[in-house]
């Protein structure tokens, strides 16, 4: 009888902590070690990196919300984290064979992410998957399309298509103002559609469906780089800034991460992600 | 899930979202025993809003053959199979539609095509439903048989695209009911792509994002009729706006045909998303082939098509097809013409009943030549 009531005790804390516990609680802690120098620290090959002690971030399968990714085939990468007073910088490195930068009908990009607070509050922090109404995220994604737009020029049918043939384009016999109406996203400026300006996107979310492009607000800057069988992307950030996330104050703040990968046809909701948040401290 | 009252299938079934009706529904009628095939439409289309960089391979609007044509390759069949064989029960559709049979984790039953699937649009081109053999001659009904099947985006009351999009990219419109893909929001994410039975987003490969048929909007809010329907030489089709069944109104020449003389009928409807195009199935094919694309009630369009004779408003609501530019709200027949109006209901167009008849003699003095009638 004893034994019983000791575990119906013990069931109910468990339960009350349950539930007096941040749902969305940050749980191991990256530290940014400090560099020299004041410029923005967005190269994937730069020796500031060097010395600086990786940490593993686990990946799971995104299979919470439809449409789901079941059968992730990355799970796990590594992050480190750098700031010289000017700029914070993250480098992100994961093991991928197979480049994934062409995008066809049925060919997807390789992609990765990371989902930070826009106010961090280490008590309240958002819902870790897309945020909620009133608690927005900032999301930093890069793009390996964009990434081989930025660095080798946008690939054109032909290079998609090696033996295609057309007779001609709008923008070949039309004057430029008339063959704008053809190009459909990209003369909207969606950022997926060039990546010649940024391989990165900085976008806001609320909640599910409601990623949105900062537009001319973007702050995040970065590189990708595949090298000896795995991706190293850096992605840079103003500590202190007018508009966007402020990451000076505090001295630390939360990160999520999600992976895609391309030849596994992952896209959109269709992810490896971390399912908790990942505290980063910004020593002063 | 929301219930929502889909009209073809005669129940309430499974949406993602809450069933809104538009004011209007941009609609569209389709005559099958009419068409040749001769891709005019396509061509239209294709100079019209598909011409761009990427979109190489894209056609809003296409012709297959049928049963061997397809575009993109194996659509229709690849998604029946998933979907398997549902009991159609008559009246009433006792099947799963494609939200019913969404697998765990997904939104939708659906698939992605290969790239190599959009590479041949015209594959199965005149190819019949068996071979002829070597000395046969024409019987009747015909041994073998093959039809046109022209295919726009069908501008669905609950539309898959739609229901697939994880990024809220797509939208109704809730003037026209026109489905549309926001250009700015669109990531190309393919889930629409994915998840539309009918294929009729694609990926763009220049923009990165997915497209789709737009229902020629422009013109739509001009008040005429889209790009596909003006130019088909054959007239078999009229594009206007549906009403649902229990709107119906007897002087819109969609709602006459569709809901009062039954005579067309939605395609594939089965699949749940309670299509806006509507074909009058042809009349030579073998009814079990026609009952899975068209559903139920469609012997009774046949028979009703080959009777139109006898029904003057549904012979004048055909002979508008075609007839003008304009959208034609309204129609009324009178003895010897059909004449169609628009919304404020000004007259469009006249067209007789009987075309009227010219016999020439046989020999011209005038010209000293000799003519022969043909009608």
């Amino acid at each position: 009888m004893k034994v019983k009531t000791y575990i119906c005790n013990l069931l109910a804390v468990a339960a009350v902590t349950a539930f007096v516990s941040p749902l969305w609680a940050a749980d191991p802690v990256l530290m940014a070690t400090k560099v020299s120098g004041d410029g923005p620290l967005n190269d994937p090959s730069a020796s500031y990196w060097n010395g600086v002690k990786p940490m593993e971030v686990t990946l799971e399968p995104q299979t919470t919300v439809a449409p789901t990714q079941p059968n992730g085939t990355i799970d796990k990468m590594n992050v480190r984290a750098v700031q010289n007073g000017k700029y914070i910088g993250l480098l992100l490195e994961w093991k991928d064979a197979a480049v994934d930068h062409l995008m066809t009908t049925d060919h997807f990009g390789d992609q990765v992410a990371v989902e930070l607070p826009v106010t961090y509050n280490k008590d309240d922090l958002p819902n870790i998957m897309m945020g909620e109404s009133g608690k927005p995220v900032s999301v930093w994604q890069w793009r390996a399309p964009l990434q081989y737009d930025k660095d080798k020029g946008k690939p054109s049918t032909k290079d998609l298509y090696p033996n295609s043939h057309y007779d001609m384009y709008p923008d070949q016999i039309l004057p430029a103002e008339t063959a704008k109406l053809y190009t459909g996203a990209h003369g909207l400026q969606n950022p997926v559609s060039d990546g010649k300006k940024s391989a990165i996107m900085e976008m806001v979310a609320e909640g599910f469906g409601t990623l949105t492009f900062v537009g001319d607000q973007q702050l995040v800057d970065g590189n990708g780089l595949h090298k000896d069988g795995q991706w190293h992307v850096a992605l840079t950030y103003p500590l202190q800034s007018a508009t966007g996330v402020q990451l000076a104050k505090g001295g630390e703040t939360a990160l999520g991460f999600a992976l895609w990968e391309g030849g596994n046809k992952d896209v959109g909701s269709r992810k490896s992600w971390a399912p908790t948040w990942l505290t980063l401290q910004l020593p002063q | 899930m929301a219930k929502v009252y889909n009209w073809h299938l005669g129940r309430e079934m499974e949406y993602p979202y809450e069933g809104v009706r538009p004011a209007k529904q941009f609609g569209m009628i389709l005559d099958t025993n009419k068409c040749i095939a001769c891709q005019t439409c396509t061509v239209a289309c294709k100079t019209t809003w598909t011409p761009g960089r990427g979109q190489e391979t894209m056609f809003w609007n296409n012709v297959e053959s049928k049963p061997y044509g397809y575009y993109p390759l194996g659509w229709d069949v690849k998604i029946l199979e998933k979907l398997g064989v549902q009991d159609t029960g008559g009246k009433v559709y006792q099947g799963k539609t494609l939200f019913d049979a969404a697998p765990d984790g997904e939104r939708i039953l659906g698939y992605l095509p290969e790239d190599a699937d959009y590479a041949h649009p015209n594959i199965g081109e005149d190819d019949s439903a068996g071979l002829m053999s070597q000395g046969i001659h024409l019987t009747m009904p015909h041994m073998q048989w093959m039809y046109y099947l022209p295919r726009i985006c069908n501008h669905c009351s609950y539309p898959a695209c739609l229901a697939s999009c994880s990024r809220n990219s797509i939208y109704k419109r809730p003037e026209d009911g026109i489905v549309l893909i926001d250009q700015t929001r669109c990531r190309g994410y393919r889930e629409c792509v994915k998840g539309c039975p009918y294929k009729k987003p694609f990926f763009n490969t220049n923009t990165r994002t997915s497209e789709k048929c737009v229902g020629c909007y422009p013109a739509i809010e001009s008040g005429r009729q889209t790009q596909c329907t003006i130019t088909c030489i054959g007239k078999i089709r009229i594009q206007g706006f549906i009403s649902p069944p229990d709107q119906a109104r007897e002087d819109n020449p969609l709602d006459y045909v569709v809901h009062i003389a039954k005579v067309a009928r939605p395609l594939y409807p089965q699949f749940g998303l309670e299509p806006n195009t509507y074909y009058i199935p042809p009349v030579h094919v073998p009814p079990p082939y026609l009952y899975q694309m068209f559903g139920a009630g469609v012997e009774q369009a046949m028979a009703n098509y080959r009777k139109a004779k006898d029904d003057p408003k549904l012979l004048g609501a055909l002979l508008l097809f075609g007839a003008c530019r304009e959208i034609i709200h309204h129609y009324k027949v009178d003895g010897k013409s059909a004449t169609g109006f628009n919304e404020k209901g000004e007259e469009l167009v006249q067209v007789p009943l009987v075309e009227p008849i010219h016999v020439r003699a046989a020999h011209d003095e005038k010209f000293q030549a000799y003519r022969t009638n043909i009608t």
